[in-house]
């Protein structure tokens, strides 16, 4: 039976266990580059950031939140569909929770932090994105199949403001939840994205053996 | 070897998205075709688009080639071969993004536009190109070591998430990298901002690349110290140089212009000669208007903002919009940097003229304004006190 208690082991036993955790996380990666970014603030004139500006920001991007779960359903899908999912004793751990995790963290911020028309364009953009992404697994191969939620998402967000609040009528996206256009476009791409990843599945077509 | 390399990347299958982004904004109309500058610097705001999916294909590559890293180990040019990775996938985005910016310096020259080799316009370029390089290398780096497929959308959104909260957040010297909606003549980005986009975009990838071709197996090469630490000096360097450079990303010069035409005289850049006529007969119409009624006009306008003896004036705003031309024409009677019209009294004295010029080019009904010829020369007085 060992003495566990730290009256008898010295400083070292205690420290040295610590220093083989921080080294096996590589909390040195974490760590350096903190100290060397306080550092570089010390040096540099003081910039103060302007929090106003991150409030506006919040209130133009969530039109295009959806996003972020959407872009990663390709690999997420092709990942519960691997050989080595179906082997492996619990099934793809850390990303599905981190994927639920997003999904969840989005439809809560949908559902709490906006008024009835934002939560219909959440919806509605949440559904084209989807689609588009099961489109791109189903036609895409692996190695792309990113491309066109992210692309599409970024593009139309960046380019598709004549000014604040005030979309080009392009941008169907941005438009408000009443537009007629966004609402056929949304469910063109959701019903040919679903039913291309019924009959098909994900593109066999990929780059890269599986590991 | 190389070629082999290129051909092979991913980036090839993403050439078509890439060139839809690069059409954007060549498709949406060329108000920029007058100046080399102004037309490769509103192209370019395509980079962060560019640099998004540039982003996403180095994590996939940096994934792929990461399963050949015990093979790559082997590899006598080892140190060489995680850089020779970089460039293979960057080669597609880099030629096609170019291509395009030379399409677009086409179209500028194909109407006239003065191709003199424009410092500014290749300088701006090539720090498109190290974002571009940074945000590929960041990719791979990312996929290199992370060993996932899940690593390309996320770094694609990471470099957009970066990009908007940095552009947002008044970082715009690191950030603003394109995108104009009026003339740059005269304006050019200031070198300090240019060297210290180039020293963090530049150093900041090469160094990203040193630092993956550090993880290999066990080499009996010793790591590129000098090259991490000099390549570390380069990118700080470039960080501060950014921090202090002044407010303004762009520093004013002359502008060259050729005079012509009398009543009025027009001194135009020589990329604006095929406007010349156009321009002519708007402020012309303006002009006589005033003498028709014996009040004082202006003799001459130029484009260059220098130019203290004529009413200065950017092209395609006021060719536009007829009210901004008259508002313009109106410079001559005060100095607009001066000039606020705080008072009612200047302010009505500028309606009156305003509508009165608007009503003679028809762009008002005669009977908005009953003024007389009196009152428009005591309102031109009034306007030529202003001076707050």
């Amino acid at each position: 039976v060992h003495d566990l208690s730290a009256a008898t082991r010295g400083f070292g036993d205690m420290v040295r266990p610590c220093i083989a955790v921080a080294k096996a996380m590589r909390l040195h990666l974490v760590v350096l580059p903190t100290v060397a970014a306080a550092a570089l603030g010390r040096l540099l004139p003081h910039t103060p950031v302007r929090v106003v500006v991150y409030d506006q920001l919040r209130a133009v991007i969530w039109p295009i939140l959806p996003m972020i779960p959407a872009a990663l359903i390709p690999n997420a899908v092709r990942e519960f569909a691997s050989s080595r999912a179906r082997l492996a004793a619990r099934r793809s751990g850390p990303l599905r929770t981190a994927y639920i995790f997003l999904a969840t963290l989005i439809a809560l911020t949908a559902m709490f932090t906006s008024p009835r028309a934002h939560q219909v364009i959440l919806a509605r953009n949440t559904l084209f994105l989807i689609g588009l992404a099961l489109l791109a697994t189903a036609w895409l191969p692996a190695s792309i199949a990113w491309t066109p939620t992210v692309v599409v998402t970024s593009t139309i967000w960046l380019l598709g403001w004549v000014d604040v609040g005030r979309p080009h009528a392009w941008a169907w996206l941005l438009q408000p939840a009443n537009n007629n256009v966004a609402q056929i476009i949304t469910a063109i791409t959701a019903s040919a994205g679903f039913g291309a990843f019924i009959k098909w599945g994900p593109n066999p077509l990929t780059r890269m053996p599986e590991q | 070897m190389i070629i082999v390399g290129i051909r092979r990347s991913i980036a090839a299958l993403t050439v078509p998205v890439v060139a839809g982004i690069c059409l954007l904004p060549i498709l949406s109309g060329h108000p920029w075709r007058h100046e080399v500058f102004w037309a490769l610097f509103s192209y370019q705001r395509v980079t962060i688009l560019v640099a998004v999916v540039a982003a996403g294909v180095g994590g996939y590559e940096g994934y792929r080639w990461s399963s050949y890293r015990a093979s790559i180990a082997l590899s006598p040019r080892r140190l060489a071969v995680p850089a020779n990775l970089i460039v293979f996938s960057l080669a597609w985005h880099l030629v096609v993004f170019l291509g395009f910016a030379v399409v677009v310096a086409g179209i500028a020259v194909r109407h006239g536009a003065p191709v003199s080799l424009d410092w500014e316009a290749l300088s701006s370029l090539a720090t498109s190109c190290a974002a571009i390089a940074f945000a590929n290398t960041t990719g791979f780096v990312a996929g290199w070591r992370l060993r996932s497929p899940a690593v390309a959308p996320v770094a694609a959104m990471a470099t957009y998430a970066s990009y908007i909260l940095l552009a947002s957040g008044g970082y715009e010297k690191a950030t603003r990298l394109g995108g104009a909606g009026s003339s740059l003549l005269g304006l050019r980005i200031s070198t300090a901002v240019t060297v210290g986009r180039l020293l963090v975009y530049g150093a900041g990838a090469a160094l990203l690349a040193v630092v993956a071709s550090r993880a290999r197996a066990q080499s009996e090469l010793p790591p590129p110290r000098p090259a991490r630490v000099l390549l570390s000096a380069g990118f700080v360097l470039g960080v501060l140089v950014l921090a202090n450079a002044p407010g303004q990303i762009f520093e004013r010069r002359q502008v060259q212009v050729d005079c012509g035409g009398s009543h009025p005289e027009l001194c135009l850049n020589r990329g604006y000669e095929s406007e010349r006529l156009d321009l002519a007969a708007k402020y012309g119409a303006l002009t006589a208007t005033m003498e028709r009624a014996d009040l004082p006009a202006p003799h001459g306008f130029s484009q260059d903002p220098t130019d203290l003896s004529r009413v200065t004036f950017e092209p395609p705003g006021v060719q536009q919009n007829p009210d901004a031309l008259i508002a313009n024409f109106m410079h001559y009677y005060f100095d607009k940097t001066k000039c606020t019209l705080k008072t009612p009294a200047q302010r009505k004295a500028f309606v009156e003229l305003g509508t009165w010029l608007a009503i003679g080019q028809g762009r008002r009904a005669p009977k908005s304004s009953n003024v007389t010829v009196d009152d428009l020369r005591s309102a031109i007085a009034e306007l030529r006190t202003c001076t707050t």
